[in-house]
């Protein structure tokens, strides 16, 4: 069976792919349909074509053919599909521009409901500030969200402002893609102490996330050492940032709070530390090489006990999927090879001025047991304990294994600030089914369950919300474009009602209160801050408190 | 921004996050060779390809169809594939941080290019559907050894553990 990308460019595929779950009596004329297409001519590139001709060939029910025959009135009686996509992140950007391009403009209305004033999310308030490159996606994303039947609602969180619920009884579809707005534990006694953060907070707060701005962070000249739990490319960006000069800083997005507190910080050693092995980092080549080989001041310290390839590892590398990994292990093998002579090299070209050095402790095969208070100030963490691990299990699926007799065989570092960077999940959001194991949404494919595992019509999910917090801004696309393409196969698969859609989402925000910021209104705050950090010589110079943002967006500059 | 530049991702310019200019190409030209008049800038600088010396270039989209483009010797395989409204992804626009541009090269021509360096080499890492003869579409130039070459689109078929998902062990 052909499975082809998109739904309808790509009609075909949204017909023909297994397990439908209603509407079996239309599966006789999905399965006509599916002929018809295949039938259709290649060279019919344009997606309304495609729609059409699915409609044409009584794929669709009436409703859909209705309006068709004439889109004037099709926009008169509201006979449209109303999608609401609840996070303008990654996930939700390429919700839009998957749905946008495969329903017509005149059959086709979304709404993009954000907490914040601001469009993208990680991309924004999460992506380093030093990885610009990274961040031109949102280029793109500003294309799929300006487009004339879609509108950006930003200001708006579901939940509070709205509930799923009320956006259900306006939307014919409502697709969460809010990310995943809390962290895993990892249950160690001590982490209450002042200076045990998570790596998401940490991130949130020196992006300028308008919700972290107020974060204690204890970054000052008594901070020397801090630990990182973790071996994530997160982990890389934080131990990145504390390791980065002022200078270097100075011309990345960085928050101005953020960037004062580090410029007069005295780290010098980030530990940067795996409770397994070498060969199972989780983090990517180009973010290790980039903090291993390509910052000038930062000399990697490896100890060669603790990189020892068991058998098991050795054929865990060779396995097709960790071609990565054997590159991220030669990336380690090659400075732990290397740090004599880089570290004499240093001395030469250091000498004097060995305040600029900072190092970097790549650490493996540790997990924190205990965090424990300075020694002149009880509800500070100043040291975290760790055990040692072994590995045991198949390869691929390695588990890391306390060795230690505890306590008398842990390890104790000295960390005035401790970042715990072991992933994010979704934690609560009101009216969606979580399942609190695994951090994420209830679904199959994009469809939200809930926890009896029936499905809940018209409810949708994608992105972190839908899979967890893995992979980087374009695995988002294939993820909406799965999700999207159930959409539209439930789409097919029952008559449209009326949805008030949009303005009767306005209305209600309306009768709340809720300041809305719209994407021209998202357009002033990014002149503003583009102009202010070009006068700094930044890409971008942040607002971070949310009445800035608010009052930016609703001021005209040019009046 | 134009409204022409909505329909297709990099319309005529834009503003990168960190405010330099991108000069992309310019509206989209179904047919490049029977359009000479269009001036197609290079993507960091303002000098026009020389559009008169192009190669040819098969795209094999996601729906199977082969489709024939001309590639001005000099461009890259991204700008190649919008210019032409072929759907490959370019999320950090050209500058090796995404391996959303990601294409399969066929066997003939793959040999051809010039190995990846480690930069290439560490997005491909994380393209989705990696294969022996994959690369970044961003950074394969259309010179004239490559004439005739074919670019597959990988499709999304594949189960979504593959991309970038890996179950936690515990
Ligand atoms: C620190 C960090 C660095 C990263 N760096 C990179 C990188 O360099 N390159 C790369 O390719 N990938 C990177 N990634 C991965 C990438 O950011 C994610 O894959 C992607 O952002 C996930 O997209 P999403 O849309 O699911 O979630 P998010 O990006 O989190 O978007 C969710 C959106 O939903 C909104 N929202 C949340 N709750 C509500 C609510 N109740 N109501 C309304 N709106 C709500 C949020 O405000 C947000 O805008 C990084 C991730 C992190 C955490
Ligand atoms: N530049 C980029 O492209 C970029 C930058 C940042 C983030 N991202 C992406 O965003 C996603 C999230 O990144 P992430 O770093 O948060 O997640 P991650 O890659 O899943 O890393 C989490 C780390 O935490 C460890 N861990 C988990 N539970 C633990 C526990 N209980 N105790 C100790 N350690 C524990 C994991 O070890 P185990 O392996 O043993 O579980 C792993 O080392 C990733 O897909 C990442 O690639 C990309
Ligand atoms: S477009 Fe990002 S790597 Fe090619």
């Amino acid at each position: 069976m052909q499975r082809s990308m998109f739904g309808l460019p790509h009609a075909r595929g949204c017909f023909a792919l297994g397990g439908r779950r209603t509407g079996s009596e239309f599966a006789g004329a999905a399965t006509a349909a599916a002929a018809a297409l295949s039938r259709m001519p290649a060279s019919w590139k344009s997606a309304s074509l495609r729609w059409r001709a699915a409609v044409c060939a009584g794929a669709f029910p009436n409703w859909v053919s209705r309006p068709l025959s004439s889109e004037k009135a099709s926009a008169r009686d509201g006979h449209k599909f109303k999608v609401a996509v609840i996070g303008s992140g990654p996930a939700g950007c390429y919700a839009v521009a998957a749905l946008t391009k495969q329903i017509p403009k005149t059959q086709l209305e979304v709404d993009v409901l954000d907490e914040l004033p601001t469009p993208f999310g990680l991309v924004r308030y999460g992506i380093a500030p030093d990885h610009q490159e990274a961040k031109a996606v949102v280029n793109q994303f500003a294309q799929s969200l300006s487009q004339e039947n879609v509108r950006f609602r930003g200001n708006v969180k579901v939940g509070v402002h709205v509930s799923v619920a009320e956006l259900r009884s306006m939307y014919h579809a409502v697709i969460a893609a809010a990310g995943a707005q809390s962290e895993r534990k990892i249950d160690v006694p001590g982490e209450s102490l002042h200076g045990v953060l998570s790596a998401r907070k940490f991130v949130a707060w020196y992006n300028g996330h308008p919700h972290f701005t107020k974060l204690h962070v204890p970054l000052d000249h008594r901070t020397t050492d801090v630990v990182v739990v973790g071996n994530g490319n997160v982990a890389i960006d934080v131990a990145r940032i504390l390791l980065k000069t002022p200078e270097e800083l100075a011309r990345s997005d960085i928050a101005q709070h953020a960037w004062e507190k580090l410029s007069q910080c005295s780290v010098k050693r980030v530990h940067l530390v795996g409770r397994r092995g070498l060969a199972q980092a989780s983090w990517s080549a180009k973010e290790l090489r980039e903090i291993v080989q390509k910052l000038p001041n930062v000399r990697v310290k490896v100890n060669p006990d603790e990189i020892k390839l068991s058998d098991v590892d050795l054929e865990e590398l060779e396995m097709e999927e960790n071609r990565a990994k054997k590159r991220c292990t030669g990336i380690v093998q090659q400075a732990a090879a290397e740090q004599e002579s880089a570290a004499a090299e240093e001395k030469r070209l250091f000498e004097g001025e060995q305040q600029t050095v900072k190092e970097l402790h790549l650490r493996f095969l540790r997990t924190p047991v205990l965090f424990l208070p300075k020694d002149d100030d009880a509800n500070s963490v100043g040291w975290t304990q760790f055990a040692r691990n072994h590995l045991a299990g198949p390869p691929g699926k390695q588990r890391a294994h306390i060795t230690t007799n505890m306590p008398a065989g842990c390890e104790t570092i000295p960390s005035t600030l401790v970042l715990v960077s072991v992933g994010y999940k979704v934690g609560t959001f009101d009216g969606l089914p979580v399942d609190t194991a695994s951090g994420v949404i209830h679904n199959v494919k994009g469809r939200v369950k809930n926890q009896t595992g029936e499905f809940l019509p018209g409810l949708y999910v994608t992105g972190w919300m839908k899979r967890g917090s893995s992979g980087i801004v374009g695995s988002n696309r294939w993820d909406a474009e799965e999700t999207i393409r159930c959409v539209i196969e439930d789409l097919a698969s029952a008559p449209l009602d009326y949805k008030a859609g949009g303005a009767a989402l306005d209305s209600l925000l309306d009768i709340r209160g809720v300041r809305l910021v719209d994407f021209d209104s998202w357009r002033r705050i990014d002149t503003r801050e583009s102009a202010a950090g070009a006068a700094m010589g930044k890409p971008r110079q942040k607002l971070t408190s949310l009445e800035e943002l608010l009052h930016t967006a609703s001021t005209d500059q040019h009046a | 921004m134009r409204a022409s530049a909505l329909l297709r991702p990099l319309g005529n310019s834009c503003r990168l996050p960190w405010g330099r200019t991108w000069a992309a190409p310019l509206a989209p030209a179904s047919n490049l060779a029977s359009n000479h008049t269009r001036t197609w800038r290079r993507a960091h600088g303002n000098e026009p390809y020389d559009e008169s010396r192009a190669i040819t270039v098969y795209f094999i989209d996601r729906d199977q169809r082969r489709i024939e483009v001309k590639a001005p010797l000099g461009a890259n395989m991204l700008q190649v594939a919008h210019r032409n409204d072929i759907d490959l992804e370019g999320a950090c626009e050209g500058s090796l941080a995404c391996s959303t541009c990601h294409v399969y090269v066929d066997d003939k021509n793959f040999t051809k290019l010039k190995e990846p360096c480690d930069d290439e080499n560490d997005m491909l890492d994380l393209a989705f559907g990696l294969k022996e003869n994959s690369r970044l579409g961003c950074q394969i130039i259309a010179t004239p050894e490559l004439d005739g070459m074919e670019l597959r689109l990988p499709s999304a078929t594949r189960n979504m553990a593959v991309d970038g998902h890996v179950p936690k062990p515990h």
